[in-house]
């Protein structure tokens, strides 16, 4: 199996993390948007538009990690041990994070 | 040097009194934020104390250590936990501290660098600068706003701070206990005479309330 390393590897590395990240930043971003817009008033089914706004990023990220997580042992062969490990870093930090969203009062 | 360490102590356990002070609560809010204060308090120094096991470990003469179980058992799964609980505990307190159901409303206005309250009186709204007069025994919501910088109301006795911005109206939910006079201060640094923007609450008998519109440092 062919090797995988520099820079393809790392994006692999920091995969999860980066996820994590990017799903917080647009989450607190539509939280702070949904509360001066009235958001939580609005439904969609049986929750708000502001619960469904900010869980959207998250449920994106966790998907991402999981797509990542399948194809990871193909994609790096023998070198895939750190990044699966970060790319579950990234999903249970963004189940852990996106958990309170989904109970805790929002504005 | 170990006397002089010894003596520093009671002078930084002064600040954890007095009437500026979160560990000395006198309502129901400001109960529930000590609560959580030391509650975190707990649990950085369980994590704290595992560091310094650890730490101490590391001096003594080398051994067979169960690597499995300082990685994950502690460094994992135990500050996992620590933080888990710390969380719930922050979260059940945000919930119980937020403006939930009727309260007593009241107006606090903020500038550079005094405070101008509202508060409704017998004979209509009063105002007064410097000093809030609330009733005793019974939520209080402040609305707070600014008409220059940023802000913010704490009165540590009684609740938790709301920054105070300009263009906005924001609300806090307080409660004293007892009728008696707090202290509270801004807490958001506004400019040169920060330090000194100060004001009173007082809490009043709610047999006596709404107080007269004589009260000094009111005017109907």
């Amino acid at each position: 199996m062919r090797r995988v390393g520099g820079m393809v590897w790392l994006a692999w590395l920091i995969a999860g993390p980066t996820a994590w990240a990017a799903a917080f930043s647009v989450a607190y971003g539509l939280h702070g948007l949904g509360c001066e817009l009235g958001w939580p008033a609005l439904s969609l089914g049986p929750v708000s538009l502001q619960r469904v706004a900010i869980a959207l990023p998250s449920l994106a990220a966790i998907l991402l990690c999981l797509v990542l997580l399948a194809r990871v042992s193909t994609a790096l062969g023998p070198e895939a041990g750190i990044p699966r490990l970060g790319l579950w870093i990234g999903l249970v930090a963004t189940l852990y994070t996106m958990a309170p969203v989904l109970v805790a009062t929002s504005c | 040097m170990k006397c002089a360490a010894l003596a520093t102590v009671p002078l930084v356990l002064a600040g954890c009194t007095g009437p500026l002070s979160t560990l000395t609560p006198s309502g129901p809010i400001a109960q529930d934020i000590a609560w959580l204060w030391w509650a975190l308090l707990a649990g950085a120094a369980l994590l704290a104390l595992m560091v310094f096991v650890l730490v101490a470990l590391g001096f003594g003469r080398p051994r067979e250590v169960a690597e499995g179980r300082w990685v994950f058992g502690m460094g994992v799964w135990f500050s996992l936990a620590v933080l888990t609980v710390t969380l719930a505990g922050a979260l059940w307190v945000g919930e119980r501290i937020l403006p939930h159901g009727p309260a007593l409303e009241v107006h606090a206005h903020a500038r550079q660098w005094s405070w101008t309250f509202t508060h409704p009186g017998a004979t209509g709204p009063t105002e007064s600068e410097g000093v809030l007069h609330i009733p005793a025994g019974q939520p209080v919501d402040v609305l707070i706003t600014s008409s220059d910088v940023i802000h913010s109301f704490w009165v540590p006795q009684l609740g938790g701070k709301m920054d105070a911005i300009p263009g906005r109206q924001n609300r806090l939910r307080i409660e004293a206990s007892r009728p008696g006079t707090y202290e509270g201060l801004c807490a958001e640094f506004c400019g040169l005479e920060h330090a000194s923007m100060r004001f009173e609450v007082i809490a009043h008998d709610p047999a006596a309330w709404p107080p007269l519109p004589t009260m000094e440092g009111s005017r109907p």
